[in-house]
Order: C-alpha cells, then sequence, then structure tokens
C-alpha cells in the first residue's frame, strides 16, 4: 500500500480527498463522471458515432432497432449519431460563452467593486438593468440581431451572463476590500494593483469558479432554448436544442425517440455541471465546509 | 527631538444624515472620535494608550499611521509631517511606520504563504535583493520563535495557530526594520498563557530592535510589560499621562483609578473594594460639556459639568485632566 | 446536588478523525454553588459546556452521564431536551450580537422563549415577567421595544443574561460572558452576575479562559486542559495551593497590577492536537516535572488535601524513575 499512501499526501490527492472526501462526495463524483462521459463523447464523436450525423441513412422515423439504436428523424438521419454529435455544439458553446462572459464580467466587476463611488454606481446601474432583463429573451434579441453561427450564440449567451459576474464579483470584492488583510496591504504600503491582484483576487477567486460551473449548465439550457426557437446553429449542424424541437413536431406520430435521447442527453449535461458545482463549492469555500 | 510628536490631532466623522434631513436643512452631526490628542513618543520608547472601546485609541493608531485622513493636527514621525506627504511618497514612507494588527485571523491573507506575507513588504519596498530576502524572512520567522523557520515559511494563515499568526504579523510589521510601530490591540484576542508569550516576545524584541511603539490596548494590565510610559484616554481626549509607575502607584484620574481597579485579581482573598463606574462610555457624537467623565464620575463637582479641565503636570511630567488637582 | 457529570466524554468526527474534545471529566455542582470552568482554547470548556445543554452538532457524540436533578441528559433526546432547555437549564453566551435574533425586538425574545415552556400563559403575563427579569439586570422595561442592534455591548450582555434568567433555571451556564467586553463593563457584569446569583438561587458554571475572572466570584473552580479535568477545588485552594503544574504555571501567567511582580512568566509551547492526543499526560510535553512515567500512562485522578488532581507526582515515587 505505500504507493496509494504516497498518493494520498499529494497534492492531487489532497484535491481528490478535499472534492470527494465529503458526506456529499459522491454527488460531486457522478457530476464529474457524467461530464468527463459528455467530453469524451464531444471528442471522439467521429469514432463514436456509427453514422454521418448529417446524412440520410434510414427510412424516416424509423424506432429503436439494432441498426439504429436511437431510431432516426424524419430525415432519415440516425438519433444516436445526431446526440454524440449534439454534446460537440453543447460543450463548445457553453464553454465560449462562459469564457466571453467571464472575460468582461470579471474585470469590470474588480474595477467597479474596488475603486467604488459614481463609476461603481454608473456601471452597477447598467449591469442591474441587463439583469434585470429575462434572460432568454436578451439572448433571443441580441441572437436575432446577429444572427446564426456559433460565435454569435456565445456572444448572445455570455452577454446574458456577464452582468452575473459583475454583480458576484462586485459584491465580493467591495466585502473583501474591508478585511483587515488589505488595510494591512495597505499598511505596508502595497500598490493598488498589487493590493487588487494579490490580495483582493484571490479571495474572490472561489465564488467565480462556482458561478462559472453552475452558469455551464445554464447556457447549455439557454443554447438549447436558442436553437429549439431556430436562432441557434443553422441546421443540418447537429444540436440537441434543433433537434428537440425538430423531434416535437412528430411526437402526435409516436416517434418518442427523435424527442426522448436529445432531450436526456441536455438534462443530463446540466444535472452533471449542477452536481459538480456543488461539490466544487463546499470544496473551495472553506466556511460552507466547516458549517458540519 | 522625539521621534513621533502628534499635535492636537483630531478626527470628527461625519454622521450620515438622511435625504429627508438634508433638504430640511438639519446640521450635519459628527462623531469626534479624537478630539485633541497630543503625546510625545522619544526614539525607543513604547508609549501605552489605554481606554474602553469608543474612546478612540483604534482612531488615534490609524491616524499617526496616516491610514485614516486627520481633520486637525498634525503627526510628525522622524520630523516629517505625514500629513503633508503626496500618496507615492506615504507609500514610500509605509516601510518605516508599521502597524500590528488586533485579530491575527483577519489580518493575514488566507491565500497568502506565511513566507510570502512577510516577504512582501521587503518586495514593494525593494529592500535587498531577492535572495536576501528569503534569507530575511527566515531570520525575523526564527526571531519571532516559529520554528523552524523554513517549515513555516511554506504554510498558510488557516494552518497555524492564533498565538502563531500574531507572530507572523508581528514579524511583518518588523521586517522592514520601521522606524515606528503602532500596535493595535496586539494580544487581545489571545488567551492567557499565549497572551503572555506573546507579551515576553514583544518585550524581548522592544529590546533587540530599540523599538518606538504606540502599544493601544484596552487592558491596563498588559502595559506593564512593554510600556515605558501610559497614556489614558476616554471619549476621544487624553485624561492622564505619565510613566508608567506614575500610572500604577498614584493613578490620579478617577478614570484611571477604575481602570486598574477593573483588571480581574486572581487572588481570592484580595477581594478589594472596587470602584467601578456606573453606566457606559456615552455617545460621542453628543459628549457630556464639562469634563466628559462628569455623568459617572463619583467626585464631580459644580465646575466640572461646565468646565473643561486641561491637561496640567501634577509633578514629575504626570499630566492630568481633573478638576481635582 | 444539582448537576452531576459523570465521566462525560464528548467526540467529533471531523474529516482528520475523532477529536476527543471532552474525555471523561466528572464533578458536581451543588445548589447554589457557582464553579468556575477554566481553560485555554481546545481544552473543551466550551464543548462540555454546550453539550450540557445539548447544543453540540451532529457529529458530536455525547458520552458519560449528564445528571440534572438526577435525570440524565444525555439519554434526552433533542424534544426532551427543549423543555429543559430554558426552564431548568440556561445558556448565557459569549457573543449577544450574534445570538440575539436582529430583527426581533426584546420583548419578543422573552415572550418566545416563556411561551415555549408555558404555552397557557398570557402574553400580558409574560411581558410581567420580562420585565421584571430586565429590571434585575438593570436596564428599563421600556425598552423592551427596542431591537437589539440598539444596545450597546454591555447591555445586550445584559439583556441575555436575563433572557437567562427570566424562567428561574436551577443551573446557568455562562460562556465566556464578559470575553468581547471592555474591563469596566466586565466588571459591571460579573458584578451584576455575582448578585443575581444571590437572587435567584441558582447554581452557576462560569466558563472562561481567565483565571482572574473567576477568582472573584467562584466557589470552586475546575481547570481543563487538552479535554481533560486536571484539578479540581475550592477557589482558594486553587490559588494558594495550586496542585497541578498546569493549574501553577496558568496562574503565574496572568497580568495581574502589582507593580512589584514585574516578570512576565508563561507557558511554553503551545495544547497538543486532540485528534492525536498525547499518549500519556496531556500536559507532558509542556510541563516542566514531568517524569518518565506521564509520557506513558495517563495519571489518575487522585485526592491531595481536599483537591482533586490528575497528575503522577502525588502517586508517590514509584515510576523507578524518581
Amino acid at each position: 500500500m505505500p504507493e496509494v499512501n504516497k498518493f494520498v499526501s499529494s497534492r492531487l490527492g489532497k484535491t481528490f480527498k478535499g472534492l470527494f472526501g465529503s458526506s456529499t462526495g459522491w454527488i460531486t463524483f457522478i457530476g464529474l463522471t457524467i461530464l468527463v462521459f459528455y467530453v469524451i463523447l464531444a471528442v471522439f464523436a467521429p469514432y463514436l458515432a456509427p453514422y454521418d450525423p448529417v446524412k440520410r441513412v434510414g427510412r424516416s422515423l424509423q424506432p429503436p432497432s439494432p441498426e439504429h439504436r436511437f431510431g432516426t428523424d424524419n430525415l432519415g438521419r440516425d438519433v444516436l449519431s445526431r446526440v454524440i454529435y449534439g454534446a460537440r455544439i453543447a460543450l463548445v458553446i457553453a464553454f465560449l460563452s462562459v469564457a466571453i462572459a467571464s472575460a468582461i464580467g470579471i474585470p469590470l466587476g474588480l474595477i467597479s467593486g474596488y475603486i467604488g463611488g459614481i463609476f461603481d454606481r454608473t456601471l452597477t446601474l447598467v449591469m442591474d438593468a441587463m439583469y434585470a432583463f429575462p434572460g432568454l429573451i436578451l439572448a433571443i434579441a441580441i441572437a436575432a440581431l446577429l444572427g446564426p453561427g456559433i460565435m454569435n450564440i456565445a456572444i448572445s449567451i455570455a452577454v446574458v451572463y456577464a452582468p452575473t459576474y459583475f454583480r458576484v464579483i462586485r459584491n465580493q470584492v467591495t466585502s473583501v476590500k474591508n478585511e483587515l488583510y488589505v488595510e494591512a496591504a495597505r499598511a505596508i504600503g502595497a500598490r493598488r494593483w498589487e493590493i487588487l491582484l494579490k490580495y483582493i483576487l484571490p479571495n474572490v477567486f472561489p465564488s467565480v469558479v462556482v458561478v462559472l460551473s453552475m452558469n455551464l449548465a445554464d447556457a447549455i439550457m439557454t443554447e438549447a432554448g436558442l436553437s429549439f426557437l431556430g436562432l441557434g446553429i443553422a441546421p443540418p449542424t447537429p444540436d440537441w436544442g434543433f433537434d428537440l424541437s425538430n423531434g416535437r413536431r412528430f411526437i402526435l406520430s409516436r416517434a418518442w425517440w427523435a424527442l426522448l435521447y436529445p432531450g436526456l442527453a441536455i438534462i443530463t449535461v446540466v444535472l452533471g455541471f449542477s452536481m459538480f458545482s456543488e461539490g466544487l463549492n463546499e470544496f473551495l469555500n472553506p466556511n460552507v465546509r466547516e458549517k458540519r | 527631538m522625539a521621534m513621533v510628536e502628534v499635535k492636537d490631532l483630531k478626527k470628527y466623522f461625519p454622521v450620515r444624515r438622511t435625504f429627508i434631513d438634508a433638504i430640511l436643512g438639519k446640521p450635519q452631526l459628527y462623531v469626534k472620535a479624537v478630539d485633541g490628542v497630543s503625546f510625545d513618543i522619544e526614539e525607543g520608547e513604547v508609549l501605552g494608550l489605554v481606554g474602553e472601546s469608543g474612546s478612540g485609541k483604534t482612531t488615534t493608531g490609524r491616524l499617526v499611521l496616516r491610514l485614516i485622513e486627520l481633520t486637525d493636527g498634525s503627526v510628525k514621525i522622524d520630523g516629517k509631517d505625514i500629513s503633508k506627504l503626496d500618496v507615492e511618497e506615504l507609500r514610500r514612507f509605509r516601510r518605516h511606520i508599521q502597524l500590528i494588527f488586533q485579530d491575527p485571523m483577519a489580518s493575514l491573507n488566507p491565500y497568502m504563504r506565511i513566507g510570502d506575507a512577510v516577504k512582501h513588504p521587503l518586495d514593494i519596498h525593494n529592500i535587498g535583493s531577492p535572495k536576501d530576502r528569503k534569507r530575511m524572512v527566515l531570520e525575523m520567522l526564527e526571531r519571532v520563535n516559529l520554528t523552524p523557520p523554513d517549515e513555516f515559511y511554506k504554510r498558510y494563515p488557516k494552518e497555524l495557530s492564533g498565538g502563531q499568526r500574531q507572530r507572523v504579523v508581528i514579524a511583518r510589521a518588523l521586517i522592514t526594520k520601521p522606524k515606528f510601530v503602532v500596535a493595535d490591540e496586539a494580544v487581545a484576542m489571545l488567551d492567557v498563557s499565549i497572551r503572555s508569550q506573546l507579551l515576553k516576545l514583544l518585550a524581548d524584541l522592544k529590546k533587540d530592535f530599540n523599538l518606538t511603539m504606540l502599544f493601544i490596548t484596552h487592558d491596563l494590565a498588559t502595559t506593564k510589560y512593554v510600556c515605558d510610559r501610559i497614556a489614558v484616554m476616554y471619549l476621544g481626549k487624553i485624561v492622564e499621562i505619565g510613566s508608567f509607575e506614575q500610572i500604577y502607584r498614584s493613578p490620579k484620574h478617577p478614570y484611571t483609578k477604575a481602570l486598574i481597579s477593573a483588571v480581574p485579581e486572581p487572588d481570592p482573598k484580595k477581594k478589594k473594594e472596587k470602584f467601578i463606574p456606573q453606566g457606559e462610555v456615552p455617545n460621542p457624537i453628543n459628549p457630556p460639556p464639562g469634563c466628559r467623565f462628569h455623568p459617572r464620575c463619583p467626585f464631580a463637582k459644580d465646575i466640572c459639568k461646565t468646565k473643561e479641565p486641561e491637561l496640567k503636570d501634577v509633578g514629575d511630567g504626570q499630566m492630568v485632566a481633573c478638576h481635582l488637582y | 446536588m444539582v448537576l452531576e457529570l459523570k465521566d462525560v466524554k464528548i467526540h467529533y468526527k471531523t474529516s482528520k478523525g475523532m477529536v476527543k474534545a471532552v474525555d471523561g471529566v466528572s464533578f458536581d455542582v451543588a445548589e447554589k454553588e457557582t464553579i468556575g470552568l477554566v481553560g485555554e482554547s481546545g481544552s473543551g470548556k466550551s464543548t462540555l459546556g454546550y453539550g450540557i445543554m445539548k447544543l453540540l452538532p451532529r457529529t458530536a457524540k455525547v458520552g458519560g452521564r449528564i445528571l440534572l436533578d438526577g435525570e440524565n441528559l444525555a439519554d434526552k433526546n433533542e424534544k426532551e431536551m427543549q423543555r429543559i432547555r430554558g426552564a431548568k437549564i440556561a445558556m448565557i453566551f459569549q457573543d449577544p450580537m450574534t445570538s440575539l435574533n436582529p430583527v426581533m425586538k426584546v420583548r419578543d425574545h422573552f415572550v418566545e422563549m416563556i411561551k415555549t415552556h408555558n404555552p397557557e400563559m398570557s402574553e400580558e403575563d409574560a411581558q410581567k415577567l420580562a420585565s421584571k427579569a430586565l429590571e434585575a439586570v438593570g436596564i428599563d422595561p421600556v425598552r423592551m421595544n427596542d431591537y437589539p442592534f440598539q444596545f450597546s455591548g454591555g447591555m445586550r450582555q445584559r439583556v441575555m443574561i436575563a433572557l437567562g434568567l427570566v424562567l428561574n433555571p436551577k443551573v446557568v451556564i455562562a460562556d465566556e460572558p464578559t470575553t468581547s467586553l471592555d474591563v469596566i463593563v466586565q466588571a459591571q457584569i460579573l458584578e451584576l452576575l455575582k448578585s443575581l446569583k444571590e437572587k435567584y438561587n441558582m447554581s452557576m458554571i462560569l466558563i472562561t479562559h481567565d483565571l482572574g475572572v473567576v477568582a472573584e466570584m467562584a466557589d470552586k473552580i475546575a481547570v481543563m486542559y487538552a479535554g481533560h479535568l486536571v484539578e479540581f477545588s475550592e477557589s482558594e485552594k486553587i490559588y494558594y495551593e495550586p496542585k497541578h503544574p498546569y493549574t501553577k504555571a496558568l496562574l503565574e501567567s496572568i497580568p495581574n497590577t502589582d507593580i512589584n511582580d514585574l516578570e512576565l512568566k508563561f507557558i511554553p509551547g503551545s495544547p497538543p492536537d486532540l485528534v492525536d492526543p498525547p499518549k500519556g499526560c496531556r500536559f507532558a510535553p509542556r510541563c516542566p516535572m514531568a517524569k518518565k512515567i506521564c509520557f506513558e500512562k495517563e495519571p489518575p485522578t487522585v485526592e491531595v488535601n481536599g483537591s482533586k488532581v490528575k497528575c503522577w507526582i502525588y502517586e508517590g515515587d514509584n515510576d523507578g524513575n524518581g
């Protein structure tokens, strides 16, 4: 067992223990497993998918069978292959939009919270106005304006979530900047940017990571919603939201498979992100962790 | 010339008015947290500043380091009037003036290793080469009895006990060899036995570094081991100042007497006749007229209610602001 | 005896392992008696106080017997405890700001407390009771309509005390009631507690890290170190004839106002980790008088001149190391 002991005392081992060692560790574990599963699907889609997802490979609306495990859609495309390829779009857009949103929201929040005053007031007002707008409707408006395409979708989702980052960061900064250790930094003569980067940022970062992982789930939902409404990726690119809306039209013809599998994919991946972020929250926020 | 000269220091915090009050033209009220405080500290001397919460002792400590801006008066450190320095000059000057905080749990960045925290002042003020800095930090950690130092260098604050963290805070304050240090309730948050360890450390460091220090505390009993002189504050004013022997042996001001008598006595037979004033420190927005202590003072005379007493020399440099003398 | 603690053990489950916060503590509290429970942070003194009230998190396991008027509190479930807490045994907390609900008026704190135990009592009677309690602690009953934040620290602590006494409990546990207060207010509160104790005929456990605080008001003092009760005796004996080396060291380390006593003594080192405490006596690594056996075997509790001491020194020189 020395190998095991060595691992447990290593840095990676400690992270593992921190993530999964708590009483709710199994939630984190399931969440992470789901995410890894979808990442593998997305990366190795060409090897895993049995058929080309955009080509007619069988008769229309065939129920699940050994040739087509998840059945075929109205254009005779293999639903399983479309679900596997769909993971690509979903994950790419999710990560891209969250990256853009945080790239806007985090620096603005940091500066706004630290400087305060009229600059902060104005920015907070603008962000709150954006935040007050129903998210999906804002995304629809922007998506309609920008037109389809991966980047455009990502941008329209990012605009919806940037205010979240801004608010979380700004509020954290306004409380952290009153901490004694920030005054201590001032007392030893630290420059403002040093205080911001060395003393404030590390202390607000954990809450960002948690919001980030939760937003990934939201972004997938929003993207599916946009595609569902026909504002997403241009067909025939495989996309869960689009397939969901497409499959809905044939539910009366009892073709439940065209609707069920994309829907299941959305639900499980969102669940995966949520479960993982829950565990991450506990791991990164020691206060939550120590409260029994 | 004294290392620290504080003259007629004042800090009035404006009380927030509601919008409606401002429109109705109600006068702006002020909390007179510090209201005309003067003292000198000689090089190598430790002045104890004693008072209850609301006395203005902590505000005074922040003011003399210019962590907050003063309303009036002047603070000279080593001949330099620090209220006249611009932002960058002040930042550079901070290597000479340092603060030891009350709460060691809150005054260390939880995401910064101990070594980096103690080293940061050296980085900021560009003292020594990077290699020297690490050696200086290790020496300082050893000096405050955080041994083995290279072990503590790598740790995070949460892995340390309260007493150990306070040692880190002291190390960080002393690493730049400051000319003047303010210790704000440096041992208040610690257990009795740890408190004594820290007091011993401060007393030793005072000798080693020839520290000039303002030692702020609410507990008179802790001043004994480190302070050369003691100033007692009440509601923004110094009511008595003298050598620590004078204050201990012959306290003059009734408030000073009360502070001494309030110190818990472990000897059960010495159940001394206690002199405890009634009530609590009044609101500093509207302090009592005359002597600010008179509503709680058992010896108050008529003059105490109307005329504010001045600090007077009552012999051998002991100064008291009280109409009884 | 009003309260008897028999071999009380409180162990916590943490991610690092079992923390033996309180490990076999026994002492009795007689009627109208005040016991000072003294120790450093981590000694288990507060855990013991919370354990008697059964206010511990679920990860804690309470062993041994806690007999309040012959009833074993260790066996009681949460519902039964709710009926006992406040009525028979009350607690005064260290920080009155966080233990009073900020959005509830002081009056409502009292009414809620009284009604939990006497549901049939009218609101008026409850308020009368509350007025009386507030008067007893020196607060104008008119201030019942105020919120906790409108009181100063000392006044809030008085409210807490009134709240603890309103149902006239037999035992009051005061957990560091003056630690967060200034010296003069602390002295006022101690005076108040002393006078109330007589007026209300109650027994009290005063938990504190400051021996000076308890010496002035306790009849007996229990000294805890690292989960063990190391010495238990009358206050005067603790001060004049401390038996345990830890008690001696603790006494010497208290700053006093005696100007002729300028030598500052302190206990070197720090208390042990309670996940993996020292095998023998838990104080041995810091003890100036430690012998070989102290590191090997846990010392028994012996009686020396009326004091109970958990130390090997008083067991004769039978360890062969002398």
